[in-house]
């Protein structure tokens, strides 16, 4: 019966565990200037390091949607432009900040889980704070806070590289002229669209992050447990950031 | 080299936020390098502008509207950025153009004529507010539904006064419904029964419709033709009229004379001496014709021919 019941709150369990974690991480008796470093040498890794993969991504997913909307929107009823109105929102808003998402929830995460989980296994962490540091706050603070300053700008670099993708191969493939791309996405453009992706990659960068922190923070079991925590960390990543996805465009659309 | 990855992450978040704001003011339409000057105008609807629908001169995008705004005197008041290199002439106006149910409206200007001097920057252009063709329709669709409802609440009111009427009668009404279907009933038995004789007569109807039809189609010319002639034979009829007319009148005078006793005849009708004359000269012929056969020589004798026999 307890062991039921035990099994029944283990997600509410977990969510509590996490939540105290992360809530750890930011209330530090240590001055920031501590993990200035350590923050800086993270948002190269997360953020600057990523550009090509993201870019390389976004660049494709531009130039696929561009096709796919121009072969499913054949009609004589609709002008080229509408291929410019359906693909510039579809980056800004739905494909520029998942696909970042995914790959960073497999380039970042998996790699902050194996880091931390090597460290929890090789008793690093115990290390550090028989130093007297707040392992917590030195190791998942500056992570958090790179991948929460980073994703946006790699979003906003997703977006620019995937509508310019979308040109190309509007241009190339002769499905359109950039001038009817751009009138297209001028015609239907909301100002609110780009807000929200940003506001979608902010989240997603503190999913992936924490998600992927908490794996590696409480990884046990050797090699094994820093394999599994790192897969844990992709996956678990991957599906917050599909319901983070919903919530946000249920709450905010 | 110290400060180099600082350097790099804080260049690359400078980037993302400089391309952040231009891609933006990209979208929005707002000419980003090129320098523009700004129109305000008025329109009493907005009609589906935006910040960022399209300002038009001849199907030519030549700027964008900047802003769309209530005035305290509830007018629409809009900012509308132009290329610095479009000229807009005194006595130009603005409209509002496209469907705003497709999203795609925008600000076309109709330009005044060219020699005037041009309106200049912060300048005010007049707004004509055009109905948009689809808001007509959709306010007239809204009467329409209107009285559709009320033309629906009175069949509902019929309905149910119907319904409590049949409900009232009930009684009355289902013993003629019983007879009614009865009648019916023995009317489509009849029909079963005599189903070939009515085919036959509607056959024979068939028939007889395609013999005229044939008739009248194959035979037009010689109808026609019948016909013109039935109209000079009535022309004749009529002339032959006239003169039996004519004879009639005469033969009233005739009749009338001799009513009359004018001329021979009515004497011979009239006068009575005549037939006592005719009476006693028969009366004589008939005295002498016996004499003859009587005595025949007395006559004869006196005739040569007699001699000769």
């Amino acid at each position: 019966m307890t062991h039921s019941l035990t099994w029944l709150l283990r997600p509410v369990t977990i969510l509590g565990k996490y939540s105290l974690l992360i809530a750890r991480a930011f209330v530090s008796p240590d001055d920031f200037r501590t993990y200035r470093k350590n923050t800086i040498s993270e948002m190269i890794r997360i953020g600057v390091e990523s550009l090509p993969i993201v870019a390389l991504a976004a660049a494709f997913s531009g130039a696929v949607t561009t096709v796919q909307v121009s072969y499913q929107l054949v009609s004589v009823f609709l002008p080229a432009t509408v291929i410019g109105s359906v693909v510039a929102p579809s980056i800004i808003l739905e494909l520029a900040p998942v696909v970042t998402g995914f790959i960073l929830a497999g380039r970042v995460g998996a790699r902050i889980a194996a880091e931390l989980g090597t460290m929890r296994v090789t008793e690093q962490i115990d290390a550090l704070e028989t130093m007297g540091l707040n392992s917590i706050s030195y190791l998942i603070a500056p992570r958090i806070l790179a991948g929460v300053v980073m994703f946006p700008m790699l979003y906003v670099a997703a977006c620019a590289v995937g509508i310019g993708g979308g040109i190309v191969v509007a241009n190339l493939g002769g499905y359109l002229t950039t001038q009817e791309f751009v009138q297209g996405a001028q015609n239907f453009f909301r100002p609110f669209d780009p807000y929200f992706g940003l506001s979608k990659a902010f989240v997603f960068g503190f999913i992936i992050t924490s998600v992927s922190c908490y794996m590696g923070y409480f990884t046990a079991g050797g090699a094994e447990g820093v394999g599994k925590s790192t897969t844990q960390a992709a996956v678990m990543s991957c599906v917050f950031i599909l319901i983070a996805d919903l919530v946000l465009a249920v709450a905010l659309l | 080299m110290k400060h180099s990855k600082e350097l790099i992450v804080g260049l690359s978040l400078a980037a993302a936020a400089v391309v952040f704001v231009l891609g933006i003011r990209f979208l929005q339409d707002v000419p980003l390098f090129r320098s523009t000057y700004v129109l305000y105008t008025h329109f009493d609807s907005a009609g589906g502008l935006s910040g960022g629908s399209p300002i038009r001169v001849r199907g030519v995008d030549v700027g964008t509207v900047e802003h769309v705004a209530l005035d305290p005197d509830n007018r629409v008041r809009i900012r509308l950025h132009l290329d610095n290199n479009v000229h807009v002439p005194e006595g130009s106006y603005a409209e509002i153009g496209g469907i705003s149910a497709l999203g795609s409206n925008y600000v076309v200007i109709f330009p005044g004529p060219a020699d005037n001097p041009s309106i200049t920057d912060e300048g005010y252009i007049e707004g004509r507010s055009t109905p948009d063709a689809l808001e007509a329709v959709t306010e007239r669709s809204v009467r329409l539904t209107e009285n559709v409802e009320e033309a629906l609440a009175n069949a509902n009111l019929l309905l149910e006064d119907t319904g409590s009427l049949i409900g009232a009668t009930g009684a009355d009404i289902r013993p003629t419904l019983r007879a009614l279907r009865e009648v019916t009933d023995a009317l489509a038995q009849t029909l079963r029964e005599e189903q070939a004789s009515v085919q036959q007569i509607i056959r024979n109807v068939e028939t007889f419709s395609e013999d005229l039809a044939g008739i009248s189609g194959g035979s037009a010319d010689t109808l026609a033709q019948t016909l013109r002639r039935l109209d000079q034979i009535a022309g004749h009829i009529e002339g032959s009229l006239g003169t039996l007319e004519g004879a009639t009148r005469n033969l009233d005078e005739i009749l009338h004379k001799i009513n009359h006793g004018d001329g021979t005849i009515a004497r011979m009708l009239n006068d009575p001496t005549l037939y006592i004359r005719m009476g006693s000269t028969l009366g004589t012929l008939e005295s002498l014709m016996q004499d003859l056969q009587e005595n025949p020589r007395k006559y004869l004798r006196h005739m040569d021919i007699v001699d000769v026999f």
